[in-house]
């Protein structure tokens, strides 16, 4: 008996659908591989576009201001300010230098 | 991975496996498209290719199945002779695993232990299954 079900074996005429299911499958395969492109893009504008152009906008750290410093090291101790906030401005050198001469 | 050749090569056995489990060819066609979808998004790695296709061919068509009800369809079995009606028809009276068993070790000639892995269970238990089945099988055509 075991040899009469052995002589069978799966088989449906899958050739009709052919077409259709290869279409659909590639088609996933295309939208998969652009959405990985998107993320793709979307990292490398995370990891290096958005840092490049804060660091051009002038976002680095602030640096003293020598003339600001030196006129508060002639107050007296009472009155020097407190470093609650930066005592020089933030760093846009191009600002800066028009306070500085404007001074 | 060349979906072309993959569906030539395979595509009528899982089609056949398929509608054995669903009893459905729309059903299993669905099914089907759905398998290559994902194999073509995923680009899976396949060691053994024809234990990792008819697995995942099971879980496709027991999703897209809503239930394991009718006859086995006799156009699943090659080739397509007389006796392959009455064999479809024995088999359709099995409980749905026995018959899934004998299907895959009789018919498509895995091993037991590769059948225990397309089914997801132990080899031992894909081969009582089988030898379950090949018992009842044998009163059915006893009493024909």
């Amino acid at each position: 008996m075991e040899d009469r079900l052995k002589s069978f074996k799966l088989a449906a005429d899958a050739a009709p659908q052919r077409e259709r299911v290869l279409r659909a499958a590639r088609a996933a395969r295309r939208e998969r591989r652009l959405w990985r492109w998107t993320w793709v893009a979307a990292a490398i504008v995370l990891a290096v576009a958005i840092p490049m152009n804060l660091s051009l906008d002038g976002s680095a750290p602030p640096t003293p201001n020598p003339l600001v410093e030196r006129e508060v090291a002639q107050f007296p101790e009472e009155l020097r300010p407190r470093a609650r906030l930066a005592l020089a401005p933030r760093g846009n050198p191009r600002v800066r230098t028009e306070v500085e001469s404007w001074r | 991975m060349d979906l072309g050749a993959l569906y030539d090569e395979w595509a009528s056995r899982l089609l056949g496996y398929m509608m054995a489990i669903t009893r459905d060819r729309h059903r299993a066609e669905d099914a089907l498209q759905n398998l290559f979808v994902k194999l073509a998004t995923s680009e899976p790695e396949m060691r053994e290719p024809a234990v990792y296709l008819f697995r995942a061919a099971r879980n496709e068509a027991i999703r897209a199945a809503r239930r394991r009800e009718g006859p086995l369809p006799p156009e699943i079995l090659a080739p397509a002779t007389p006796d392959a009606s009455e064999v479809a028809s024995a088999l359709s009276a099995l409980p749905p695993e026995q018959a899934e068993a004998i299907v895959l070790h009789a018919m498509e000639g895995f091993a037991f232990r590769e059948v225990g892995e397309i089914l997801g269970i132990p080899q031992d238990t894909a081969a009582s299954r089988y030898r379950y089945g090949i018992e009842k099988l044998r009163e059915i055509w006893k009493t024909d």
